[in-house]
């Protein structure tokens, strides 16, 4: 499988402003892969996003410099008008997101908008309501959800769409508990669907089990990327960049600290690996 | 963020078409500016009014309240178009400088009608059409598609302008911010920490929700599909037909 986003030596920064919020990021992401870039606020995360997006410099504007291309599309040469079917973003908040009054409204909007058919608007209503297990939604006002169910009509309406990349910018950091397990799994379903997706996301535990790779962004640039296992095990090197590593490796971490030598296990499952190790 | 002025009811008005309602609304709107003059002929077409939002199922509740809202600017107009025509007409009441004449009233009142059966008509419209039906029906009505969007979507952020001005002069108020205290000027002064923070907040609203607009393609093709579109019945024929002939009647009747 090919690249799906290649972004080399990327830096942008919004008008008026002299500090560059994203700084030379250079990142590739495969068809199908599922990307997690984790960060503290203000990291660049989200202007990153909206560059990906083609919002930046064509709706909001910025100076962007460096090569960006989405599925061979150059989305900053061509604008977010020219990415239908290319790129989704879903945003953080969901109650920003819902805007009509029914769920169906909600999910035809985007097909509507670009003037399909009624029969293909209802074949990807069918699609994402299958997708997303939506049924039980389908007759409901968006204004009467939870947040979490908010956010998955809010992804679900962006897929209507048929992204073939999706960004999903902290699409949890509004939601209690059980709005962001709705969420997470929803975005587990959308990975075995062979969708290519970035998500910025603080959920370490979860970034563990269902990312292909991590990326970690500081200070508008990306610091570390690999596989989530090479990542999280770099125990001072994620939490001097403002991220907080899984708890089984913060364990593992104190442990050794104490001069107890032990592997550095990075998911819950693999915590055995502390008694075999110690000595 | 858009809730809008739909209200979700089983009522008469809502089982109607969209196309029905705005044509009697406009019939409404129509047939008052032509009996502004003459209370007596729009009285009826006010009344019309009153019925069609007992009939949308907002409740009686409701209904009352911007019926005695409009009682107070009944008053007002009273007082200033009396005036103006109190040199006309026998005088049916004479107190200090309040000189109100039978013309006088007649005016007084076809200008109250002039100005709130319309804004009941449309609110009935606004309260039983859903905003996806009220943007479907403006361009069947030949509105431009980005046009109609707008259109909705700004009578749909009323609401939230609305409680963004209560919680925001609810924050002022825990802050110590009286508002119904000093003079007349210094009152005005003190909205002002509520004027510019609700602005602000409307703003980036507004802001928050082009993003989510663009990510939609809102305006990206000139002719917008629509997957739930209503279906024309018998009833909205009769209801329609109905419309003419009463407005018909009483716009004929104004123009004698």
């Amino acid at each position: 499988m090919g690249p799906s986003v290649v972004v080399k030596n990327l830096s942008a920064k919004y008008i008026g402003s002299d500090t560059w919020t994203v700084r030379a990021v250079d990142l590739q992401v495969n068809k199908g892969e599922m990307v997690v870039i984790m960060g503290p606020s203000g990291c660049g995360k989200t202007t990153l996003f909206r560059i990906l997006a083609g919002l930046v410099p064509s709706l909001i504007p910025g100076t962007v410099e460096g090569e960006v291309t989405v599925e061979g599309v150059d989305v900053v040469r061509a604008g977010y008008k020219q990415l239908v079917g290319v790129v989704g973003l879903v945003y953080q908040n969901p109650e920003m997101q819902v805007i009509t009054r029914s769920v169906l409204e909600e999910l035809a909007m985007g097909p509507e908008n670009l003037g399909l058919s009624r029969e293909e608007i209802q074949k990807r209503i069918d699609w994402v309501t299958h997708v997303l297990n939506l049924y039980d939604l389908l007759d409901k006002d968006p204004q009467s959800l939870s947040g979490g169910e908010k956010q998955l009509i809010a992804i679900a309406s962006v897929l209507t769409i048929k992204p073939k990349v999706l960004l999903l910018d902290e699409p949890t950091s509004m939601l209690d508990h059980r709005g962001t397990r709705l969420v997470l799994e929803a975005i587990n379903q959308l990975k075995k669907e062979g969708l290519t997706i970035l998500v910025a996301e603080h959920r370490v535990e979860w970034a563990v089990e269902a990312a292909d790779r991590v990326a970690v962004m500081g200070r508008g640039t990306i610091l570390l990327e690999g596989k989530p296992e090479e990542i999280f095990s770099r125990v001072e090197d994620i939490q001097r960049y403002g991220v907080r590593p899984p708890g089984i490796a913060e364990v593992a971490y104190e442990l050794r600290k104490k001069g107890i030598d032990v592997p550095i296990p990075v998911k819950l499952e693999d915590s055995w690996k502390l008694g075999v190790g110690s000595k | 963020m858009l809730s809008g002025l739909y209200i979700e009811r089983r009522s008469f008005f809502h089982s109607l078409d969209p196309r029905a309602k705005l044509v009697w609304a406009l019939l409404v709107l129509a047939a008052s500016i032509v009996t502004q003059f003459n209370g007596f002929k729009s009285f009826p077409i006010f009344v019309s009014t009153i019925v069609a939002l007992i009939l949308s199922g907002i409740g009686a509740g409701l209904a009352a309240i911007l019926i005695f809202n409009s009682l107070i600017f009944l008053l007002i107009t009273t007082l200033v178009w009396a005036g103006m025509y109190s040199n006309q007409g026998n005088m049916v009441l004479d107190l200090w400088i309040i000189k109100v004449t039978d013309v006088g009233l007649l005016v007084a009142s076809g200008k109250f009608f002039l100005i709130m059966s319309p804004v009941f008509a449309f609110i009935t419209f606004f309260v039983t059409t859903k905003p996806y039906h009220v943007s479907w029906t403006l361009e069947k009505f030949r509105v431009p598609p980005k046009l109609s969007t707008a259109f909705v979507i700004a009578v749909s952020l009323l609401p939230t302008m609305v409680k963004a001005t209560r919680d925001v002069i609810d924050v002022q108020r825990l802050r110590g911010l009286a508002l119904d205290k000093g003079s007349i000027p210094e009152r005005l002064r003190k909205y002002i920490p509520i004027i510019v923070p609700v602005i602000s907040r409307l703003l980036s609203d507004v802001w928050d929700l082009s993003m989510v607009l663009a990510s939609r393609y809102v305006g990206y093709s000139k002719k917008r599909t629509y997957l739930l579109e209503p279906k024309w019945v018998k009833r909205d024929t009769l209801f329609l037909l109905f419309s003419i002939i009463f407005y018909g009647v009483i716009l004929l009747w104004g123009l004698l």
